[in-house]
């Protein structure tokens, strides 16, 4: 029976891989709505509201709610 | 294809490989796993278990020189074997080379010189600080028990009832009670934000349950930091030996114990009328959904993953982005893969480059001013836990408390990104400029080009004003 033989360079082409951990999460996310939680301050410091929210940082100052 | 033995040079390099008084032997505690089923590669790879259980992708040469090796072998007899396996000769210096180049490094194969630690995957945007809830063996009880779960006529029960809901909820009754009600009172948020981590945790036991109904051992359930949040997590390793099937039933284990979750709230609403647990109905759909996005390593991810027959989508982007800058094969993790599957990995990688490459390029220009939100948010919690213990209002402290935790984490967690995003450039310049003077001053050169504007930038935006 004659065969191809095996050459050096398809030898040194062959690979392994390491896998990662394979791993499934919930996060407690503070970008939605979700199991995430955050007590929410209004703006302006006199009032207070709670809820589940987001801290808004596009401005750099406002946190506010997406309840 | 080549036909006949190595060139010279190689023999030379291949000669160094097997002392004939000791044939190879397969590490202790080594599982050879077969092959990985459902492949997305034309010649499917074959997966091995080192007992540190570290999973390791072998190509199919790689994984028959494996299985041949059984500690009275020698090298002559594995090449004569694998030869029949692969229908392609192979010679014993060959082999040798594969054992002593590829399989002993990773640890495959048993060695005299053990090395000082074996390679282990550093998989991009993981999970880190990793704490146990439910050790390997418990999770694996947990699936035991809730097996039953997953049985068809029960599925179905499941979908049909969470339908019937769905349409209750939001097509009959709708939301309005619930949102009036929690914005009341922060002890009913409290009560929410118990429910939605049962939720999560429920969810995890999913994973497990739906790995351990396939035939798959699962890990530890737990809790760690993704990103930065929170989060739990099931290590579902061991599933990369099940079928596609088995795969995307652990992977979607987790979605389908949320509907039995939100089945149960629904079952207590109608014992207890409470318009809360609506609203954690509502919720859990929100994250369900969010559950679904394939761009960082939530459930979504790994379904994609498995439909496309590749274990490790983030270790793909490099390999597409040099198979379409070069005009070659192109790397032989992308050349090797199916057509279908090549598609998808490709439109995949076009999707996230752009996605996480904004998100960290804005995170880098504000992270001053986001870190400030958060210190603000921060501080203004402290206030109040401290404001609303000293006035007996406990759950409105403990709710004060919890944002003032989280606010935390995120700034903790947004530097956490940017300290590993500088690493990751550092290390990388400094291996590509290893030993070449030019290729060092070239890289300082451009850390100076880039770290100079952003700090500019950073204080005419006055970005570390009103802290």
């Amino acid at each position: 029976m004659s065969t191809t033989a095996v050459s050096t360079r398809e030898l040194e082409l062959e690979g392994a891989e390491l896998l990662p951990t394979r791993e499934t999460l919930c996060c407690w996310s503070s970008q939605h709505s979700g199991p995430s939680f955050t007590a929410v301050f209004a703006q302006g410091g006199s009032t207070t509201q709670y809820g589940i929210g987001n801290v808004a940082v596009l401005d750099g100052n406002a946190v506010n709610i997406i309840l | 294809m080549t036909v006949g033995g190595p060139p010279g040079r190689d023999r030379v390099a291949l000669s160094i490989a097997l002392n004939p008084a000791s044939p190879p032997r397969l590490a202790d505690g080594l599982e050879l796993l077969g092959e990985f089923k459902n492949s997305g590669y034309a010649q499917p790879p074959g997966l091995v278990k080192r007992a540190d259980g570290q999973m390791i992708q072998l190509s199919r040469l790689l994984y028959l020189v494996a299985c041949r090796i059984d500690g009275s072998r020698e090298a002559d007899a594995i090449a004569d074997l694998v030869s029949v396996d692969l229908g392609r000769s192979m010679t014993a210096d060959q082999v040798g080379y594969v054992i002593s180049g590829k399989l002993a490094p990773l640890g495959i194969v048993a060695c005299q010189e053990v090395p000082a630690a074996l390679p282990t995957a550093s998989p991009f945007l993981s999970l880190r600080a990793r704490a146990t809830l439910l050790p390997g063996r418990a999770a694996d009880a947990v699936g035991a028990l809730l097996r039953p779960l997953f049985h068809w006529p029960v599925i179905g029960a499941v979908i049909a009832g969470i339908a019937a809901v769905d349409y209750w909820l939001f097509a009959i009754h709708g939301l309005g009670a619930a949102l009036g009600q929690i914005l009341n009172d922060p002890a009913d948020l409290l009560l929410v934000v118990a429910l939605t981590i049962v939720s999560g945790a429920f969810h995890e036991c999913g994973h497990a349950t739906g790995c351990r109904y396939g035939g798959a051992r699962p890990g530890r359930i737990g809790v760690g930091i993704y990103l930065v949040w929170p989060s739990f997590f099931t290590n579902v390793t061991d599933s990369y030996r099940l079928s596609r099937g088995g795969r995307l039933r652990t992977d979607l284990g987790g979605l389908y114990f949320n509907l039995i979750f939100m089945l149960a709230l629904a079952s207590a609403y109608v014992a207890t009328s409470a318009p809360l647990l609506l609203l954690v109905i509502a919720l859990t759909h929100v994250e369900m959904f969010e559950q679904l996005l394939p761009f960082v390593r939530f459930d979504g991810y790994f379904i994609l993953s498995d439909f496309a027959g590749v274990p490790d989508l983030f270790a793909r982007i490099g390999p597409v982005v040099r198979s379409g800058l070069s005009r070659g094969n192109g790397d032989p993790r992308i050349a090797g893969l199916r057509r279908n599957s090549r598609i998808a990995i490709t439109a995949w990688v076009l999707c996230v480059i752009p996605l996480l490459g904004i998100t960290m390029v804005y995170l880098v220009l504000h992270l001053p001013e986001i870190d400030r939100a958060l210190w603000h948010s921060v501080s203004r919690a402290a206030q109040l836990t401290g404001a609303d213990l000293t006035a007996h209002r406990y759950a409105a402290s403990t709710a004060a408390a919890l944002g003032l935790a989280l606010a935390g984490l995120s700034i903790v967690g947004s530097l956490y990104v940017a300290v590993g995003l500088v690493r990751r450039a550092v290390l990388a310049g400094l291996r590509w400029s290893h030993g070449q003077p030019r290729r060092r001053l070239l890289v300082v050169i451009v850390a100076i080009i880039c770290v100079a504007p952003l700090a500019i930038y950073w204080v005419a935006r006055g970005q570390f004003r009103d802290w």
